[in-house]
Order: C-alpha cells, then sequence, then structure tokens
C-alpha cells in the first residue's frame, strides 16, 4: 500500500496583506552542532537553499570556521554567504541532507531551492487551495 | 450559505434585478483581485534565482559530506 503525501498549509507571511501573502511555508528540523525547528520557503524559482545568520548561529556554525564562499544573485547579490550542510528532517520522512548557501543577513527567510532540497523532494502545489503536499519518496 | 439555499432566490428576482445582481457580483470580484496586488507598496523579491555557481559549489559540498560519512 503506497504511503499518502503529507500535506501542508500555505500561511500569511504578512497579516496586514492577508491572502496576497500566502506563501508555501514548510515547518522542518535542522540538525548540525544544534538542532532547531524553523520554517523554510519553498522556493522553486531559488537556484539554492538560503539559510539567514541569525538560524546558523543557532545551529551552531561559526563564520570564521566556514570557508568555502558562494555568490548569492538578486536582492542577495551583495550579501556574503558560505556553504554549510545540515540533517534536515522534514513530517515523517527520514532525514536527508541539505546544503544551504549561509548568508550574512538576517533579511531573508529560509529558502529551501532548487539545490538540493527539490533534488530530495518532489513538491505538489495546490495555491488555489492553500495547500501543498509532498508525496512519499519512490525509489530509484 | 451554500449556493443551493440561495438559487431558488436568485432564480424569483426580476430580470432587472438579475442583472443589478450581476453588476454587484462583477464588481465585488474585481475589488477582491485588486487587493491582492497594493499600488504603491513594496514588494521585494529576495530569491536567489541566479545563483547557479553557488549552486554547484552546494552539490560539491553534499558530494565531500556524502564522502565523509
Amino acid at each position: 500500500m503506497t504511503a499518502p503525501a503529507e500535506q501542508f498549509q500555505y500561511v500569511p507571511r504578512d497579516p496586514s496583506l492577508g491572502t496576497a501573502s500566502l506563501a508555501p511555508m514548510l515547518p522542518l528540523n535542522l540538525t548540525a552542532r544544534q538542532s532547531v525547528a524553523t520554517i523554510g520557503l519553498v522556493d522553486s524559482g531559488a537556484a539554492i537553499n538560503v539559510l539567514p545568520y541569525s538560524l546558523g548561529a543557532q545551529l551552531g556554525f561559526d563564520w570564521d570556521q566556514q570557508t568555502q564562499e558562494v555568490e548569492l544573485s538578486g536582492n542577495l547579490a551583495s550579501v556574503q554567504a558560505r556553504v554549510v550542510v545540515v540533517s534536515a528532517t522534514i513530517g515523517s520522512f527520514p532525514p536527508v541532507r541539505l546544503a544551504f548557501g549561509w548568508a550574512k543577513t538576517d533579511s531573508v527567510p529560509v529558502f529551501l531551492g532548487q539545490v538540493n532540497f527539490f533534488m530530495e523532494f518532489d513538491i505538489c502545489f495546490f495555491r488555489s487551495r492553500g495547500v501543498f503536499e509532498i508525496p512519499p519518496k519512490k525509489a530509484p | 450559505m451554500p449556493l443551493t439555499d440561495v438559487l431558488p432566490d436568485v432564480r424569483a428576482l426580476s430580470r432587472g434585478e438579475k442583472l443589478r445582481l450581476i453588476q454587484l457580483l462583477a464588481q465585488e470580484l474585481e475589488r477582491d483581485e485588486a487587493e491582492l496586488i497594493e499600488p504603491g507598496r513594496s514588494y521585494p523579491l529576495w530569491s536567489p534565482d541566479r545563483a547557479f555557481s553557488a549552486a554547484a559549489s552546494l552539490l560539491q559540498a553534499l558530494e565531500a559530506d556524502k564522502a565523509e560519512s
């Protein structure tokens, strides 16, 4: 028997904008040296996953120890970022390793982008119903 | 209230009242849609949509992470 897809709600990111600010925000647990429960914006237009600075610090990363720099783009082009890899648990799915561009700013949400969130999970968006789903993984 | 409850009352309206109802509903829908994006308000787009070299670096980091574990 196939396990059902796990369903998540779109949530308003700006209460003053209501429906206009609804976005697919995914609850997840990130673990590095510490574990942190957070929510991430599921963003199929983002090339990479992005982690805001304070969250990386909460996970126990030291900025000076992370030497691999990456260049962001768009509004984030001027923001420094470094690579970190963490374990991520979503719903009842087994943990996966996610690589993030750890940005030196808190002006961004957690972005879950093409590399490598979308490489790990298939996402079905149902914006008209205000929900999105992650079906169970198929064997490769 | 379900539409099926309202329909008998709507059908009982005169032709003129039905036209007026259509106008009111169309105006209401237009107003709802216009409120989705407010003129003059800032809507920043933060997505790193072209960070492809960063994406390549993340993939390398994941390969290294896999090799270590």
